[in-house]
This record gives C-alpha cells, sequence and structure tokens, in this order.
C-alpha cells in the first residue's frame, strides 16, 4: 500500500511521518537545492506500508518546483490513499489545498493536526460535521505527542474514502463556507505567542534581543565547540605525521597528502554541527521569520532581504555553514547575492594574518587596525551584494513568510535536522577538499621537498611579477597561493619558509597584504560549498570577483599608504 | 489619507486596517497570496511598518509581507481614530 502525505507547510506533517513509522524513514534530498521527498515504511497490523511525504505545498497551480513534484506524484504514481495534513488552527485556508485534491479522485483521509494547538487558542472544530461535507473520514491528531496516531492507522487500514464535495462558485469561496459551519472561535484567551511576539518584535527591544541571540548562536557554534575541534585537529595531526614519518612515498602522500586533507575537512566538522543544532533550534521554536522581520529594514538597503542576516553573521566564524545557511532564502537572487558575497565576511581562519602583521608593523594600533579589517569586509560584503542585485541578480525579491506560534523544538527534529545537513556537508565539501591536498602534497613534495625549490616554490617565484605594483617578495606570493586551501595556512607557510618579514616588507606592503589577505578568495573549502550550493558558474565567479576586487583594492590601499 | 481610500497595503500605517480589495501582479504572486488565504473580502490588520517588510494579521494568522509584495496587495484603508 502506497500512501502519499500532503499538506500545507508548518502543519507538522514530518512529526506525523515520524509517528507514523517509529522514525524509520530516508530522507530523499536536501530542501532548497532540491526537492525534499521523504519515504517511511511501517508495517501496520502486519501491513507492509509505504509511506510518501511530499513537499509542503499550498497549492496544486505548479508555479513552484514543489508544487509540479507534488502534482506529478498524484498524476503518475497515483497512491492509493492520500493523507491531506491540515493545521486545525487555520482550516479555511488549508481547505484550498484539500478542495484541490477532490479533483485526482484517489481515496483520502483528512487529518487535523496540532488539535491542541487550537484549542488552546480557542477554535474548536467539528469534525464529524466536515467529515459529511468531505465524504472522507477526519482524524484529529496531536502528532509530537502521539495523540490520535492508533485512530489514524485504524482508519488507514480501511483505506479512505474518495471526497466528494460541491465545489459553489470557486474553491475560496467554498472553503469559507465549509469553515463557517465546522469551525467554532471561542473567546481567546491570551497565548503565549501574542506576549513573547510583543517582546521579541518590540520596536526598541526587538533588535538588541536578536543581537543577543546570534551572540548566543556564536559562542555555540565556535567556543563551546572548541574542545572537540581541538580533539580533531591534534588527531589527525600525531596521525599524519606518525604516517608520514614511515619511510617511503606512498605513506608520505597517505599521510600529508590524504590524512592531513581529511583532517582538513573534519576540523570544521564540529563547528558546523554545533551551528546547526543552534540553526535548527531557531527555525523549530518559530524563531526565525521574527528575525528576518526586524532585519529587513536594513537589508534591503543593500539589495538583501532580512533573510541574509543571519548567513552573513555566521561567516565571522566561517564561511562554510554560513554559505549553507543561505538554503533558507526562498528568492534565488537573493540567495546566490548573499551567498556570494559572504567570503568577505573575515572568518576566524584570516585572525592569525592580521595578528602576526598588525603586531609587526602597527604594535601601537594592533587591535584598531583588526577592527577595522573586519569592518572594511563587512563594506565591501554589502557593496557588493547591491551591486549584484542592481546589475548581475536584479528583480525585486517578493517574499512572504508565516509567523508560526512558538514551539519547544522536540529533540528528534533537531537531530534529524542536524544530521542530514551536516551529511550533505560531509559528502560534497569532503571529495573537492581531498582532491585538492593531494594536488598540494604533490606541488609542495616535488621535485624535491625543499618548499623553495618545489614546484609551489617555483610557481610563487613565478607568479611574483603579479603582485610586482603591491611590492611583495615571492614568499608573500608563496603564502597567498597556499592560503587558498585555508586561510591559516597563509601564517604557517611563513613560518616554514622562516621569512624575516619586517626586514623585507614596508608598513604600507604590509597593510596592503592584509586587505588582500581578508579580500582575495573563498578557501577550498567554501568555494566547494559555493559550488555545490550555487554551481560551477557562480564558484567560479567568486573567485575571478573577489580576486579583482582583492588587487584592486590593495593596490590603492598600498598607494594611499605609502603616500601617507 | 481619505477614508475608505484604495491604497497598497504598503501604504497602511502600524496599526491600521484595512479589507483587501485586489491582487495585482504575476500569476505567481497572486496565487501564493491566495493559497496562504490572502484573498479579496478579509480583514487585514498592520502590526509593524517600519520601513522594511510589513507585518500583518489575516485570518488570525501574522505574516512577514516583503515590501514588493505587499505593493501588490489592493486594500480598502479604514481609518482608525
Amino acid at each position: 500500500m502506497k500512501i502519499a502525505m500532503i499538506g500545507n507547510p508548518n502543519v507538522g506533517k514530518t512529526a506525523l511521518l515520524n509517528a507514523l513509522t517509529g522514525g524509520n524513514f530516508e530522507v530523499g534530498n536536501f530542501p532548497g537545492t532540491t526537492v525534499e521527498k521523504k519515504e517511511g515504511k511501517a508495517k501496520i497490523d502486519g501491513k507492509e506500508i509505504l509511506f510518501v511525504d511530499l513537499p509542503g505545498i499550498y497549492s496544486l497551480e505548479a508555479h513552484s518546483l514543489d508544487e509540479k513534484v507534488a502534482k506529478d506524484f498524484l498524476t503518475k504514481e497515483r497512491p492509493d490513499l492520500i493523507l491531506n495534513i491540515v493545521n486545525a488552527s487555520n482550516l479555511e485556508r488549508n481547505l484550498y489545498l484539500t478542495l484541490q485534491l477532490v479533483d485526482f479522485k484517489i481515496p483520502m483521509i483528512l487529518v487535523l493536526n496540532m488539535i491542541d494547538e487550537a484549542e488552546k487558542r480557542g477554535i474548536r472544530i467539528d469534525a464529524e460535521r466536515l467529515s459529511k461535507i468531505l465524504g472522507i473520514p477526519v482524524i484529529k491528531t496531536v502528532a509530537v505527542k502521539g495523540i490520535g496516531i492508533e485512530e489514524l492507522k485504524r482508519e488507514i487500514l480501511r483505506g479512505g474514502k474518495v471526497p466528494r464535495v460541491e465545489i459553489e462558485g470557486n474553491i475560496i469561496k467554498t472553503a469559507e463556507k465549509i469553515a463557517k459551519k465546522v469551525v467554532r472561535v471561542e473567546e481567546r484567551r491570551i497565548d503565549l505567542t501574542e506576549i513573547l511576539d510583543d517582546v521579541f518584535m518590540d520596536k526598541h527591544l526587538g533588535i538588541p534581543i536578536f543581537i543577543a541571540f546570534m551572540w548566543m548562536m556564536f559562542t555555540f557554534t565556535f567556543t563551546v565547540a572548541t574542545p572537540l575541534t581541538d580533539l580533531i585537529d591534534s588527531a589527525f595531526s600525531v596521525l599524519a605525521e606518525y604516517v608520514s614519518s614511515l619511510n617511503g612515498i606512498v605513506f608520505s602522500l597517505i599521510g600529508d597528502g590524504v590524512i592531513k586533507g581529511v583532517g582538513s575537512v573534519l576540523v570544521f566538522l564540529p563547528n558546523i554541527a554545533f551551528l546547526f543544532v543552534a540553526l535548527s533550534l531557531l527555525e523549530l521554536s518559530g524563531y526565525m521569520p521574527r528575525a528576518v522581520y526586524l532585519m529587513d529594514k536594513i537589508m534591503t538597503t543593500f539589495g538583501l532581504t532580512g533573510r541574509s542576516v543571519i548567513p552573513l553573521i555566521m561567516g565571522f566564524g566561517c564561511n562554510v555553514p554560513a554559505v549553507m545557511a543561505t538554503r533558507s532564502i526562498e528568492d534565488d537572487r537573493v540567495r546566490i547575492a548573499t551567498l556570494l558575497v559572504n567570503p568577505f565576511i573575515s572568518c576566524s581562519a584570516r585572525l592569525p594574518i592580521y595578528v602576526l602583521f598588525a603586531g609587526l608593523f602597527f604594535p601601537n594600533a594592533k587591535t584598531i587596525v583588526i577592527m577595522s579589517l573586519y569592518a572594511f569586509g563587512v563594506a565591501i560584503a554589502l557593496i557588493s551584494a547591491l551591486i549584484f542585485r542592481k546589475v548581475l541578480l536584479r528583480g525585486e525579491a517578493e517574499y512572504i513568510i508565516e509567523l508560526p506560534p512558538y514551539r519547544i523544538p522536540n529533540w528528534r527534529d533537531v537531530w534529524i535536522l542536524t544530521w542530514n545537513r551536516t551529511k550533505h556537508f560531509l559528502q560534497k565539501a569532503g571529495t573537492v577538499i581531498l582532491g585538492m591536498s593531494v594536488v598540494i602534497w604533490f606541488l609542495t613534495n616535488f621535485p624535491t621537498s625543499n618548499i623553495e625549490s618545489s614546484y609551489a616554490g617555483t610557481l610563487g617565484k613565478l607568479l611574483q611579477p603579479i603582485f610586482a605594483p603591491m611590492g611583495w617578495d615571492w614568499q608573500f606570493v608563496l603564502a597567498i597561493l597556499m592560503g587558498a586551501v585555508a586561510k591559516e595556512v597563509v601564517v604557517e607557510t611563513l613560518s616554514i619558509l622562516n621569512t624575516p618579514i619586517s626586514q623585507i616588507m614596508t608598513t604600507s606592503q604590509a597593510l596592503a597584504f592584509m586587505v588582500f589577505s581578508l579580500l582575495y578568495m573563498p578557501c577550498i573549502a567554501t568555494l566547494a560549498t559555493i559550488k555545490a550550493e550555487a554551481g560551477w558558474k557562480w564558484s567560479i565567479f567568486a573567485v575571478i570577483y573577489s580576486f579583482t576586487v582583492a588587487y584592486f583594492v590593495a593596490f590603492v590601499v598600498e598607494v594611499i599608504a605609502r603616500l601617507i | 489619507m481619505s477614508l475608505n481610500s484604495k491604497v497598497p497595503l504598503i501604504m497602511l500605517r502600524e496599526g491600521d486596517e484595512g479589507v483587501v480589495v485586489d491582487i495585482i501582479g504575476g500569476r505567481g504572486a497572486v496565487s501564493k497570496l491566495l493559497a496562504l488565504g490572502i484573498v479579496p473580502g478579509k480583514k487585514v490588520k498592520v502590526l509593524g511598518n517600519r520601513g522594511g517588510a510589513i507585518l500583518i494579521s489575516i485570518n488570525g494568522s501574522k505574516f512577514v509581507v516583503g515590501r514588493g509584495l505587499a505593493m501588490k496587495v489592493i486594500v480598502h484603508a479604514k481609518q482608525k481614530n
């Protein structure tokens, strides 16, 4: 028996699927990049049942990809039964979809989910009458608490009924009439959502509270995860060192190339997993759309929307999860613009570069110089966003988001969301990084393992003339080149080469070098993520654009700084 | 603003109420709004309009509507006070 689960977004479909199958389901694809379709198998009274959870949609008019997927499934695969899941607090609107489903003449069951929330809001629904009007069984459930699930299972075994409804005029009018007959709204008690919204979206308090939440998320992602990050880092470097110390080129490849490379991906893993836990909590609690509203005005000034704020802030930690966080942006042009400018937000890996150079050249103004670099990165990001939206990604962003009531997130949902996203990162970014680390290993170890005379060293010297306007020596060029893998490597390379930095560099050159390091290109991990999220075309564009901006800005900075 | 004037939703101020009379714009925008229950005849209340996206309440649900989309919803403005 094949059962299709259809409903609007935010009706608790996934929770219902969990309740029916005991969490035994596979997720097809990640939402945002491709369309999500989950499948779950369960046995009810010994009968094998396949549940197909279709994407959350508002109608079947096939304007969006989600709607098309759902419609195609119903027409081509003809499920045996449709479970139409409805948010009990919003019956009238949910009925638009229900009434469109009538045309398919497939047996149906209507599930009035989250009935507890509706009742808390004083909404009473006459399920019996609704069942008579639609000609199908109507079951009240609270999926997260397992209420009504047994009854629903019994009804599933009976197979549902083909709906018979008279459409009077159009669907909207019919839905309104049906809702009037079966919904009774009692005196509304003050509910928690109203109180929380008064505080969280307050004119004066809203934004400070948002900043506090962001700070909490940031600390959780990048400070709380640090012990794990350090553990992975040291475990891999010990392992890499041990393996590469063994004799033979194969061990060198495995140790310095493969293990170091895999390690450099896995070091990001705790941060990414922790970030996704925090993001899932924000999403599932219902706070996210409130933040979008609060930040929209500021962001529209730069051609973005309120949706772009969280990914941009995350960039200060690491651009990889930040680029992945852009998935929640519905408007594709805004999404691309947000992810393209993200690498200009100075991630934590770039800090060691500033610390080193600012310490050497601006010992008395170190903090100011570093802070200015961060601010400069933000300015370049926002200006670039505005340019992209005016030139390449034109068009007004039209969006509408429903504010769901606040809910306490269920740990199982948090885990499922986090794991699916983290897995995606490991698969996509892992393959590219692995390949690149083998290439880098080859370049630094051949024809000799001395960096200066290796291919990498030769390349640094070869490319040095390109950076002649800034006056940097070949060591700095090589550092930049190596830093493309991960920005931490810039400092590492200079230390391996024993570069006497303050002797071969002027203050203006150092300033230009810091600015260039800030802007020049997304690291390989970020680039792999951009490729996964937006495709090759945009990742190549990101490299060319950021390099051009970095080169030009660094040159101007060098000239101005020299004149001063 | 005169009484009972037809204006885009975005013109309403915080606390204002109105009735949706029309939705202008492409099929995509129209059908999305309709599916969300933003249809002619519905009462709408503006909960927040601070220069960015607009916050509205309609049918007992709250929505954040981007300014672009809020331009396309035409309402009959009822003036409070």
